[in-house]
């Protein structure tokens, strides 16, 4: 927990995330109950839908953060970090929620895989967001990075309604909203509940240290310029 | 059948995240060392 990253705040974050992770577990591996139509399958479904929640909510802060970089009253770099950070815990979460979600498919549908409208148009999101992290990736100084970033954020974020709404347009394999149809109830829907708290306290807590960290990468390439810069003019008044 | 896949499901998730933190720490202490305390205003 503690690290050159660290503070208070994030010392106290991360108690209270690994507390909650605890307790996550214990209801959804324990605690809460076989569903009727799904039994145990229904356990993935606690980490699969808060997965997809957090990457929902990280990619839509990526966006609202370049959109803070390109507005020119609001430009800084620190937005373009928050960007990139926040793009790389997405990409985490997406690619959790292909993974649990295969692994639901074979317990619930008895494949890995279909090419439904939500599970393609999820692939095609979690690909969509690699590609803006390798053009995080490309040369150039930092402005260039955050600026080229911050126009691809701002269009791989439209691709989010089209995966969310893809379960009511094209009436996929995929379940539709279980939450909002009230098909979860009691200590279900609690553990669902716990899984989401968690996720986002995680989430802050993951962003916290890594746009820090991206920060000191900056730092780092700004120095080694400066001394580039440095032993060149040595090496031309020689 | 079933527990297995479940049980699959959590260790990929907390590896994963355990393993994106351990890198993310790695890397951070390694940097950390390079860097003056001017650079790093949260410290």
């Amino acid at each position: 927990m503690s690290g050159p990253t660290s503070t208070p705040a994030t010392r106290a974050i991360g108690i209270a995330t690994i507390v909650g992770l605890i307790w996550f577990v214990a209801f959804g591996l324990f605690l809460s109950p076989d569903d009727a139509v799904q039994r145990k399958g229904v356990r993935i479904l606690y980490i699969h839908v808060p997965s997809a929640w957090l990457a929902y909510l990280a990619f839509i802060v990526t966006a609202v953060s370049s959109a803070a970089y390109l507005w020119k009253r609001t430009r800084s770099l620190t937005w373009d970090r928050l960007a990139g950070a926040s793009a790389e815990v997405g990409v985490l979460f997406m690619g959790i929620t292909l993974l649990t979600g295969s692994l639901w498919g074979r317990v619930s549908w008895g494949v890995y895989w279909v090419w439904d409208s939500r599970v393609t148009t999820t692939a095609f999101l979690f690909v969509t967001y690699l590609g803006y992290l390798a053009v995080r990736g490309l040369g150039g100084s930092h402005e260039q990075r955050a600026r080229r970033s911050a126009v691809v954020a701002l269009l791989a974020v439209l691709e989010i309604p089209l995966v969310h709404f893809s379960v009511e347009w094209w009436r996929p394999l995929h379940q539709q909203e279980s939450i909002a149809k009230g098909k979860l109830e009691n200590l279900m829907l609690f553990s669902l509940f716990v899984g989401v708290i968690v996720f986002t306290l995680l989430y802050v807590w993951l962003i916290m240290h890594r746009q820090r960290v991206l920060a000191m990468q900056d730092a780092l390439d700004d120095r080694g310029l400066e001394f580039a810069i440095a032993e060149r003019r040595q090496e031309a008044s020689l | 059948m079933e527990t297995g896949f479940v049980v699959l499901s959590y260790v990929v998730t907390f590896g994963g995240i355990a393993i994106l933190v351990a890198a993310m720490m790695r890397r951070a202490r390694s940097m950390s060392a390079r860097l003056p305390p001017e650079d790093q205003p949260w410290t």
